[in-house]
């Protein structure tokens, strides 16, 4: 998705500025709304992730879903296993939230297949690291995680796990 | 200005000076958080332990841009304001000793705040969006539309057990933090209009964050419209029977936000910012700790179609200004912040 084509999908209204610079650095971007570090100006107040599955919603016959799997995929493998982000200050409590964050983008998007598999392949096997950074029912990556995956299981190989 | 937020660190009193006059007249007001910042130099009813608190958080120190006042921001309001719950979930009483999930709003509440002994009976109303709580909750957007609309279709008669699963999904994974509502009675003459009431509904409550344009709408913003009484307030273990945590919000108690404007010191609720600039008389507005959602509390819901007029914005405010210094007897407030909008 090119620059020029998030202005057109807005039809000359204002394109908030963090699809822009999505559009030139994906990972950056996705990692700062994901740990609260971004500036999504007056839509400041709402929840970042259900601002993004807004725009999902709206973008959904552009390149953004693939856009945004590939980038989503990429920061579960860089991030799994450091429970203090740089990018959250150091924060335990933000790296959790970055983390459920995360799980419920996988949950809600059934074509992040990427970031489901990611998940995947990192997860179940290790689940020391998501449930060690949880803090209670409403910061729970270990259950964000689960069901993100459950959201994108597509046989019975899970059976064991659940 | 009398914030104590107005003064600190050499290099966040440049900084948030610098933000806040940055405005160039005409413009939203919002890409540069100029209101924001200007919020910050006038807040009064920031306590002492919670500016301290903010000052030892790193929040208060000279950032190179807004984005990194945001995400400093977000790692105060993280560790200190929103708070996780325990294997209960939702507490309906809340340990005010407890740190680990009492928020720091309700910590420090100002003892003079009138509106903590409110008529339980007072009538409150938050604006949540449909697809919002589809998401947060991860359930299917079908299946709460659906359940929503047979709920008050049958003026709750029918549809009451799925909505309450639905929106016990929706509890379990909420976390107990300041909560914006506004008074009902001052809203009554918006929810009666025969049409287009889910418009001036957003307008008259300052909600950005709900437009169409923004999130490439086109059918709108579905809304749900929760209704419920002061008696749901969670209470708090620190006041006394009879009494709530209700308090005018602060620039701490949530992310930043450029509708928004800090009461007087000594009202006793905040007020709202109309983005219709409808503002006199002001309507109320409080904090309280997160109401754990119900469907009994479902009063209405609807779908907010208008674009928003970022055009307004200063003209709203200064307004909103004007119209909260007749009942605070402050004839000169924000004139340091705003003096080129009013």
């Amino acid at each position: 998705m090119v620059e020029s084509s998030i202005r057109d999908l807005f039809q000359g209204r204002r394109v908030p500025a963090w699809l822009l610079s999505f559009d030139q650095k994906p990972d950056v971007a996705l990692e700062d709304l994901l740990t609260g570090g971004t500036d999504l100006e007056h839509l400041q107040p709402e929840e970042p992730t259900v601002v993004l599955l807004g725009w999902l919603r709206g973008f959904a016959r552009s390149s953004f879903p693939q856009m945004l799997d590939a980038a989503l995929a990429g920061w579960v493998r860089r991030s799994w296993g450091d429970p203090a982000l740089r990018s959250a200050g150091g924060s335990s409590a933000l790296t959790a939230v970055a983390w459920v964050g995360a799980g419920t983008l996988i949950a809600r998007a059934r074509s992040f297949e990427r970031s489901a598999q990611a998940l995947r392949e990192l997860f179940p096997e290790d689940r020391t690291f998501l449930r060690t950074i949880g803090e209670g029912p409403a910061r729970d990556p270990e259950g964000s995680a689960w069901l993100a995956l459950a959201e994108h299981q597509q046989d019975r190989s899970l059976l064991d796990q659940w | 200005m009398s914030g104590l937020l107005s003064s600190g660190p050499a290099d966040w009193v440049q900084f948030i000076t610098s933000v806040a006059t940055g405005y160039g007249g005409g413009g939203t007001g919002d890409q540069d958080h100029v209101l924001e910042a200007r919020n910050f130099l006038l807040d009064e009813g920031v306590l002492e332990p919670r500016a301290e608190s903010y000052r030892t958080s790193g929040a208060a120190v000279g950032h190179r841009d807004a984005g990194a006042w945001m995400a400093a921001h977000e790692k105060y309001l993280g560790e200190q304001v929103f708070r996780p719950t325990g294997p209960g979930g939702l507490p309906l009483e809340i340990d005010a000793d407890d740190d680990l999930i009492c928020p720091e709003t309700f910590q420090h509440i100002d003892p003079s705040s009138p509106f903590l002994a409110s008529d339980r009976r007072l009538d409150l109303i938050r604006v949540e969006r449909l697809s919002a709580i589809a998401d947060f909750a991860i359930v299917p957007e079908d299946r709460l539309r659906e359940a929503a609309i047979e709920y008050i279709g049958s003026r709750g008669s029918r549809g009451g057990v799925e909505l309450n699963d639905l929106l016990g999904r929706w509890r379990k994974r909420a976390d107990i933090r300041p909560t914006f509502s506004a008074s009902y009675t001052d809203l009554r003459d918006i929810m009666e209009l025969p049409s287009g009431w889910e418009d001036a509904l957003r307008d008259a409550l300052g909600l950005m964050r709900l437009n169409p344009a923004d999130l490439l709408a086109d059918d709108g913003i579905e809304i749900l419209v929760f209704r419920y009484r002061v008696g749901a307030v969670p209470t708090l273990s620190s006041l006394h029977d009879g009494t709530w945590p209700l308090i005018p919000p602060t620039v701490l108690d949530g992310r930043p936000a450029a509708a928004f404007c800090p009461s007087p010191r000594g009202l006793a609720t905040g007020h709202v910012v109309d983005l219709s600039g409808a503002s006199d008389p002001p309507r109320r507005e409080v904090v309280h700790p997160t109401v754990p959602l119900e469907a009994r509390f479902l009063w209405r819901m609807g779908t907010i179609r208008k674009p928003l007029d970022f055009n307004s914005l200063a003209t709203a405010r200064a307004l909103h200004i004007l119209s909260i210094r007749k009942p605070s007897g402050r004839a000169d407030y924000a004139a340091d912040t705003d003096l080129d909008i009013l």
